[in-house]
């Protein structure tokens, strides 16, 4: 069973992600700051991140980005970006991530979609 | 009052016209055909921190050459060649180098002759407006962004009961979440106007250029809009040349569903007619 990580300080978008992931066929770990995820990252290397890009602690999501993919460990982790304002969405590009959705603007049903395609699924 | 009435005043109280200048709120600047100043009024020092002294015998440009080369190319052009009034927002720089945004126009003097034997200018200084106006629109732009993580969750967890991940639905609940479900797209879209028109105003505004194919999207825009066909009863009969390409855009589909809606109520407009 593949593994995701969801780093995301929105507590019911959280579960949302986490029910969704689940009923797909997923472990689902989750994360709520940039810190807690980058741990989680290190420790259990994840099939696929779903990152939020604007974390309101520590961290934000492109710091988080950069951390991952410039560390030897997780550098291979495909990562989504989710956010509300599309206003970095060439900057996560050229910083390594695979895919950018505004969160209101795409289905739980198409992001999973994505995510098969992506692991070859 | 007439002219003459205007010209006799002036002649027989100078000095209050002098005095209505001078106390006037605006800044109001007279010049020669030059630009050099010979009278500026106390506005006009508050407004640019410049003395009577330092302005007298110099040009505007002593707080002004915030603007492109070009805006006072035309500026001089429509006062000084045609002889035409100039009204314009510029951007000026004050004496302890603030800048500040005002409202400014310029008349020529002409004499009996039509000769121009200089100019006045007023300007309005607006920041303190724009300021007000920039918080405004940052405030829309802050309430758009915050109502996005609520709109996502509606619109999500309406999702995964129609995808009855929650258990089994019936068909008339399913009817029921498809409206709400239609409503929260909606929500977005309206939020995303915001946001846009909001960012567009705050020069925040990107484009986001991606591959798109113009058919895919025009029969999305027309699928979107099926209950506003049921309701005017059109029908719409869609075809498009095989060699349509894609194009680079980015997809801002409300401005589309806009102009059609429009339409639709254009229609509906000239059949009451």
């Amino acid at each position: 069973m593949k593994t995701i990580l969801v780093i995301e300080d929105d507590a019911t978008l959280l579960e949302a992600y986490n029910l969704k992931f689940t009923t797909a066929g997923y472990t689902v770990l989750s994360a709520t700051t940039g810190e807690q995820g980058v741990a989680i990252a290190n420790e259990k290397i994840p099939d696929l991140v779903i990152l939020d890009i604007m974390l309101p602690t520590g961290f934000d999501g492109m710091q988080v980005l950069k951390m991952l993919k410039n560390d030897p460990r997780t550098k291979h982790m495909p990562i989504i970006m989710m956010t509300n304002i599309p206003n970095q969405t060439s900057e996560s590009i050229d910083a390594g991530a695979l895919w950018y959705f505004v969160k209101s603007d795409i289905s739980l049903d198409d992001l999973v979609a994505k995510i098969k395609e992506i692991l070859h699924e | 009052m007439n002219d003459i009435n205007s010209l006799s005043l002036v002649l027989i109280h100078p000095d209050l016209f002098r005095l209505a200048a001078i106390s006037s709120s605006d800044h109001i600047v007279i010049s020669d055909p030059d630009g050099k100043i010979f009278f500026a009024n106390d506005a006009a020092c508050r407004i640019t921190g410049y003395s009577q002294s330092e302005m007298i015998g110099h040009t505007p440009s002593l707080w002004g050459r915030q603007m492109s080369t070009n805006f006072y190319k035309q500026l001089w052009k429509t006062i000084k060649d045609e002889k035409q009034p100039f009204n314009g927002n510029v951007r000026n720089k004050r004496k302890n180098g603030e800048i500040y945004d005002a409202i400014l126009r310029i008349a020529p003097i002409l004499n009996s002759g039509q000769e121009l034997i200089g100019f006045i200018a007023t300007e309005e200084d607006i920041s303190e407006q724009m300021r007000i106006d920039r918080a405004k629109t940052e405030f829309i732009s802050f309430a758009s962004h915050q109502l996005r993580s609520p709109i996502t969750a509606i619109r999500w967890y309406t999702e995964m009961m129609l995808s009855e991940d929650g258990g089994i639905v019936s068909e008339r609940q399913k009817h029921l979440l498809n409206e709400s479900y239609s409503a929260v797209l909606k929500m977005n879209d309206l939020v995303s106007s915001f946001l846009n028109v909001s960012r567009i105003e705050l020069g925040t505004f990107l484009i986001d250029p991606k591959p798109l194919n113009i058919s895919d999207i025009v029969s999305q825009c027309i699928a979107e809009l099926d209950s506003l066909k049921a309701q005017k009863n059109l029908v719409v009969e869609l075809s498009f040349d095989k060699t349509i390409d894609t194009l680079k855009a980015d997809k801002q589909l409300f401005i589309i569903i806009g102009r059609i809606e429009k339409t639709i109520e254009y229609i509906k407009f000239q059949s009451k007619k």
